[in-house]
């Protein structure tokens, strides 16, 4: 049986205020994939999840992105969540609400049940507003969090690994284990790679410079050429 | 009324006054027994030489054109807790205005004796039509007494109220104050006064709803007269359409060893919406700690764009947000109390986005 296209991006050109950041990015994942993407800073990585997210700062100006065989480029970023595609942001915005009254209408909304969260450790985390002072641990595990409840076909990981501590990455990988084993698709975005390593598949892995996907392979393969030459061995090419 | 619809089986004792004259007063023999007392005012004056005693003497009739007419009137609750007592549910007090044309005039005083702890629950609403609520409100918190108060009002864009509330709070006392405006009004004007003696403590919190064409002016002056006093004052406006609030505060210290912090905040929803803070600081004496904050602002677009992408859609972003920013001051407020204020604040952020 041939495998169905999840997510589906084509030539797609995205501008950020004035400036263009995406170039032209191609790239398939199909049901059940884990896809790394790897870049340096600024090259693209986020903007290209957030442009996928939906958010309207995010302006496509030539290309299309469909999920599921339909083009998703005019949906606001709520109806893509409904149709399953989650974002733990790397950076998200503090928030004056709590992370329980915010997890639990998530919940609401998507059907999920609140205990999935558990092995998250987040208890402590409840009663706080959401990411108001929360260290780079509490964040990524918050954000997971919310991103779980979403029941996602297909989840978004920014950065998981960065800025995080030993045990929290541990959490983090352990519950996206769990999700891709479930056959949730996964586009995981990394810097450093950590987070890799923890995983327990990956289809397939992307550098991208400059806007631009320039490398697609095996990620070990790229792995050891990062840590080799950096990323300045695929910025040759 | 929705939201204010009152449940008499969880207190122990209601006084409910509809337009002028009609009053409803349910007192549990339990809290007879105690010797808790919740009389109209006027037979009150007649027969309690408490009430007498206390009648008139942090707010003279005279204060403005207002308070006179409730002076003339002379209608409204007394409430007296004998010291040392300390009911378990709370007392209610509701003030309703259901038709056009009304003037309710009221004039409540409440005396807590020392030691003694209640809380009290005040719901004011209307129905319909042009009216006028003026409720004149004396409350003397006795040593070592505890008070908390809990206030709803929610009117019609036709009415106008004129709340003047004053609350003494003896030595060792503590007042806890929670309002909430819930709906539009045409003029809503109020500068509750509380004056706080040697070591005693007061949490006020003040939640306004700006709808439509309201113009509220709501404000709290809490004077630190005793040594060591101290108290807390928050206000929050959400504030939509064309409505104009104004939030003030003022701390004055007038005893070293006092401290005070203010907060006026505001969340403008709709680019009309007009919102000012004022807050004042007033250390007449030394060795005082005042501080105060205010802010007013918009929900950033990226709080909204992150909530989205969570799955809710901008209505439901922006009410999320607004129920977070009013959520303040609930953990001063006992367990019964605060179930029902989180009921309301829910409502409150359905409402600031339908």
């Amino acid at each position: 049986m041939a495998n169905m296209a999840l997510l589906e991006i084509h030539q797609l050109h995205v501008v950020v205020g004035e400036k263009e950041i995406l170039k032209g990015v191609d790239l398939r994942i199909d049901e059940g994939e884990v896809h790394i993407l790897f870049g340096p800073n600024g090259s693209g990585k986020s903007t290209l999840l957030k442009t996928i997210m939906g958010l309207p700062k995010y302006k496509v100006t030539l290309g299309d992105i469909s999920f599921r065989s339909k083009s998703i480029k005019e949906l606001p970023p709520d109806e893509r969540a409904r149709l399953g595609i989650a974002l733990a942001f790397q950076n998200p915005p503090a928030l004056p609400v709590k992370l329980r009254d915010i997890a639990v209408r998530v919940a609401r909304k998507f059907r999920s049940d609140i205990k999935l969260l558990d092995e998250l450790s987040l208890n402590g985390l409840m009663p706080r507003p959401l990411h108001k002072g929360f260290s780079g641990g509490e964040t990524k595990r918050a954000e997971l969090a919310l991103s779980l409840l979403q029941k996602p076909r297909l989840l978004m990981l920014d950065e998981p690994d960065s800025g995080v501590d030993v045990d929290s990455l541990k959490l983090v990988a352990r519950a996206v284990n769990s999700l891709i084993d479930s056959g949730v698709s996964v586009l995981l975005v990394t810097h450093t790679g950590h987070i890799t390593r923890l995983l327990s598949k990956v289809s397939l892995a992307h550098v991208i410079v400059d806007g631009v996907i320039v490398y697609d392979g095996d990620v070990e393969e790229i792995l050891s050429s990062l840590e080799k030459f950096g990323y300045s061995a695929f910025r040759r090419r | 009324m929705g939201e204010l619809s009152y449940k008499p089986s969880k207190t122990l004792a209601t006084y409910m006054r509809v337009d002028e004259n009609q009053v409803k007063l349910l007192i549990h023999e339990h809290l007879k027994r105690l010797g808790v007392v919740v009389m109209e005012i006027g037979e009150a004056l007649e027969k309690h030489p408490i009430a007498r005693k206390y009648a008139w003497r942090l707010i003279a009739p005279s204060h403005d054109e207002y308070v006179k007419r409730a002076a003339e009137k002379e209608v409204g609750a007394f409430i007296y807790v004998p010291p040392g007592v300390k009911p378990r549910l709370p007392i209610q007090t509701c003030f309703f205005v259901s038709k056009e044309n009304v003037e309710q005039a009221v004039h409540n005083v409440v005396v807590i004796g020392e030691g003694a702890e209640i809380v009290l629950n005040t719901a004011c609403a209307a129905a319909a039509g042009e009216s006028l609520h003026v409720g004149v409100t004396e409350m003397y918190v006795g040593r070592g007494a505890k008070l908390t108060y809990a206030m709803v009002h929610g009117w019609t864009q036709l009415f106008d109220t004129r709340p003047r509330t004053v609350v003494e709070v003896e030595e060792g006392g503590s007042l806890v104050m929670n309002y909430i405006n819930l709906r539009p009004v045409r003029t809503l004007e109020a500068m509750p006064r509380v004056v706080l003696k040697e070591n005693s403590s007061a949490y006020l919190s003040t939640i306004l709803l700006a709808l439509g064409d309201s113009h509220l002016d709501v404000g709290t002056v809490v004077e630190l007269a005793g040594k060591g006093a101290k108290a807390e004052v928050i206000s929050r406006t959400v504030a939509r359409d064309r409505s104009h609030s104004i939030m003030r505060g003022l701390l004055r210290a007038l005893a070293p060893g006092v401290k005070g912090h203010l907060e006026c905040v505001g969340l403008q929803l709709s680019p009309k919406a007009k919102i000012e803070a004022i807050p004042a600081l007033d250390a007449a004496v030394g060795d005082v700690e005042l501080t105060h904050e205010a802010a007013v602002g918009r929900i950033a677009e990226e709080e909204l764009e992150y909530l989205m992408a969570r799955g809710f859609n901008e209505q439901e972003a922006v009410s999320l947000i607004v129920r977070g920013f009013v959520e303040t001051g609930i953990e001063h407020l006992p367990p019964t109390v605060k179930r029902q204020v989180r009921v309301i604040l829910d409502t409150l952020a359905e409402k600031a986005v339908m």
